[in-house]
């Protein structure tokens, strides 16, 4: 891999990092308990567009582990819950924004990781923790994870918008050379 | 590469899930409350057992007590009693019950009816109003 692109790369990656330790401290953002604005998933959409696929998952797997291993909840259950969820939800991101992406623009593919990665670990927990009742939260959470991915959406758009003013020689540094899927 | 704002499409993935979680909210309501085995109703005449009967499905049934003929009906879990030669009429007046353990009670006509067995889940135990 090029050094230019790993820098970057890792850049992100610190700044996912950074952003997940910013909603893991405690002071509810939301309501909910349990509810975080998510603001790592702007890093996850940005790679998703100008990185391909792999180097996105990559960044939110290393992101997960880092930050679990931070905040001391490796291997936790709520480890599981968060890892498979942001994994799916990634997934999902990915697959609707290179397959309908025509359709939905970027809050759209926002708004389905939010509310897949919070449906994910909600069903986890209702396996793990063998109690239906957890699905009560259903309804909040969907509600809830609508919100976040449209406010993250914007975000995204608003970051990128920004990035593709800038100077072109910065901008080639930033944007990576393998751009799979757009 | 435009980004821009929510497409139709947006929008209706937002109504979709709007509605998917108005429906999972009726859902799990309706779920939590229907859950669990029917009891069954004991009727004491002068404070022995006249009989056990399911609240389940629907019936009527006439005791003969003190007084006179009373009437009680169960419907789908509930239990009421429907007429009563008493003066007062407080044990027509208690309505409905379905939670084990509560009763009615018809004092002059020496008429007990209790609710046993596990009836419903998650139901809370009591309300205060």
């Amino acid at each position: 891999m090029q050094t230019k692109k790993m820098v970057i790369l890792s850049l992100l990656l610190g700044a996912g990092v950074a952003l997940y330790l910013l909603e893991a401290s405690y002071i509810p953002s939301l309501p909910i308990p349990g509810a975080k604005l998510g603001l790592a998933n702007i890093i996850t959409l940005i790679l998703i567009i100008f990185y391909g696929w792999r180097d996105c998952i990559l960044n939110v797997v290393a992101r997960t582990i880092i930050g679990s291993l931070i905040t001391g909840t490796f291997l936790t259950p709520a480890f599981i819950f968060s890892f498979t969820g942001a994994l799916v939800s990634t997934l999902i991101m990915i697959l609707v924004y290179a397959r309908l992406f025509g359709k939905f623009s970027l809050v759209g593919v926002s708004i389905c990781g939010a509310v897949s990665h919070n449906l994910v670990q909600l069903m986890l927990a209702v396996l793990l923790l063998n109690h239906w009742g957890i699905l009560m939260e259903m309804p909040f959470l969907i509600i809830i994870a609508i919100f976040t991915g449209t406010f993250n959406g914007m975000g995204a758009n608003y970051l990128i918008r920004k990035m593709l003013s800038l100077p072109k020689q910065v901008l080639e540094i930033s944007v990576g050379d393998d751009k799979v899927l757009v | 590469m435009d980004f821009g704002s929510l497409t139709k499409y947006d929008k209706g993935l937002i109504c979709l899930l709007v509605l998917f979680a108005l429906f999972s909210f009726w859902g799990t309501f309706y779920l939590a409350n229907s859950f669990g085995k029917p009891g069954e109703i004991v009727v004491s005449l002068n404070g022995q057992v006249f009989g056990r009967y399911s609240l389940q499905g629907k019936s009527t049934l006439k005791v003969e007590g003190e007084q006179g003929e009373s009437e009680i009906e169960i419907h789908d879990g509930r239990v009421r009693m429907v007429s009563s030669p008493c003066l007062q009429k407080t044990c027509i007046k208690s309505g409905w019950i379905s939670k084990p353990g509560s009763s009615i009670v018809c004092a002059p006509n020496r008429l007990v009816i209790k609710i046993i067995g596990e009836g419903k889940k998650n139901s809370p135990d009591a309300v205060s109003q």
